[in-house]
């Protein structure tokens, strides 16, 4: 900075636009708030700076090419499904609490567990024992059964081509 | 880690002072409000998940990293202190952390020079010139030392202010301000910009 074109105030301040343009680049958005509107102020007087400026903007829009991560999906669904409650939530803990507080009155269903079980015993007792009898009443009757279905096909066919 | 070690990451905050609009969500939330989950999700997600994909370049490990970070903080929800940090510079510090571990694990398994920046191959035609240019940004961000690229991601993409981005990573303004320079005269000497002029 050879030239101040005001006070001795401005050259300091130009000093911290410049070190502003080089960390937070053209864009006085990005600089301090506190700062901004003094820094612009010292800006537009220093031609220097407003080079400066230029350059620093020419990065600024080489960086803002990268617009990738703005097409990124977040998959909301699938982060909340991962998410357990927050810590101190109260529903899930009564939850584990109540179940196994059953009253008398629902003292009855104790037995619908074993009779759950019995009956699921029994359908796969049953399904063990079934097909095997079907299997065997197709090995020994069904053989018949077939025979005198071609015995009849023949016996039809030769009906057929009976002169 | 400790519940403790994850509250002292908020201690060097120094916009603590400053409300919190997330805090009445958190409280909701920790009372079971799923509505108050949802709003949080949505608020912070989105600019967690682009600066863990800025730091690490995987959309994956970045939506890892989101759930990681919100995982923490319902973790510290019952134990939050209001006033010592604002819930969405917590969630940056925690989330930019978990980048650099993934980054440092990758640099024990992996050469650095083995990881490269996919430039949208299978995109349309239209595409592609702006995933290029695109992929060059990206490019040149991992060849700049990690707390310049940290601070430039906070700084310029995610638009953070002075106090918030050097209170997430843990250092002055100054030195912030010093980390942006350098990391920008880095950018502008490797795409020679203007370099002869300064």
């Amino acid at each position: 900075m050879k030239h101040s074109p005001s006070s001795e105030v401005s050259a300091v301040s130009a000093r911290r636009v410049r070190a502003l343009l080089l960390a937070y680049g053209a864009d006085p958005a990005r600089w301090p708030p506190a700062e901004r509107v003094a820094a612009q102020r010292v800006l537009e007087q220093w031609p220097e700076l407003q080079a400066l400026a230029e350059r620093e903007a020419t990065l600024d829009a080489v960086l803002d090419e990268d617009r990738v991560a703005g097409d990124l999906v977040m998959d909301e669904a699938a982060l909340l499904r991962c998410l357990p409650a927050p810590h101190g939530v109260v529903p899930l803990r009564t939850a584990a609490v109540v179940i196994p507080r059953t009253s008398r009155s629902d003292a009855r269903w104790r037995w619908a567990a074993p009779a759950l079980a019995a009956a699921v015993s029994l359908g796969i007792g049953m399904g063990w024992w079934l097909p095997q009898t079907a299997e065997s009443g197709s090995a020994l009757g069904g053989t018949d059964v077939e025979d005198v279905i071609e015995y009849a096909q023949l016996d039809a066919e030769y009906e057929e081509f009976l002169p | 880690m400790s519940l403790e070690v994850i509250s002292r990451m908020s201690q060097p905050l120094v916009d603590a002072h400053v409300d919190d609009p997330d805090l009445a969500l958190l409280r909701a939330a920790g009372l079971g409000d799923q509505s108050a989950v949802l709003q949080l999700v949505r608020t912070h997600a989105p600019a967690l998940q682009r600066l863990a994909w800025r730091m690490l370049g995987d959309e994956q490990e970045a939506q890892d990293v989101v759930q990681e970070s919100c995982l923490r903080l319902w973790r510290v929800a019952g134990e939050w202190r209001p006033g010592e940090a604002r819930i969405s510079t917590w969630l940056h510090t925690v989330a930019m952390n978990l980048s650099r571990d993934r980054l440092r694990r990758r640099r024990e398994t992996y050469p650095v020079e083995s990881f490269e920046w996919l430039a949208g191959e299978d995109s349309p035609e239209q595409d592609m010139e702006r995933d290029r240019r695109s992929a060059r940004v990206q490019q040149a961000l991992t060849q700049l030392p990690e707390r310049q690229r940290e601070a430039l991601i906070l700084s310029h993409f995610e638009g953070y202010s002075q106090s918030e981005a050097a209170s997430v990573m843990g250092v002055s303004v100054e030195a912030l301000e010093s980390l942006l320079s350098r990391a920008r005269r880095s950018l502008r000497q490797r795409w020679l910009i203007g370099e002869n002029e300064s």
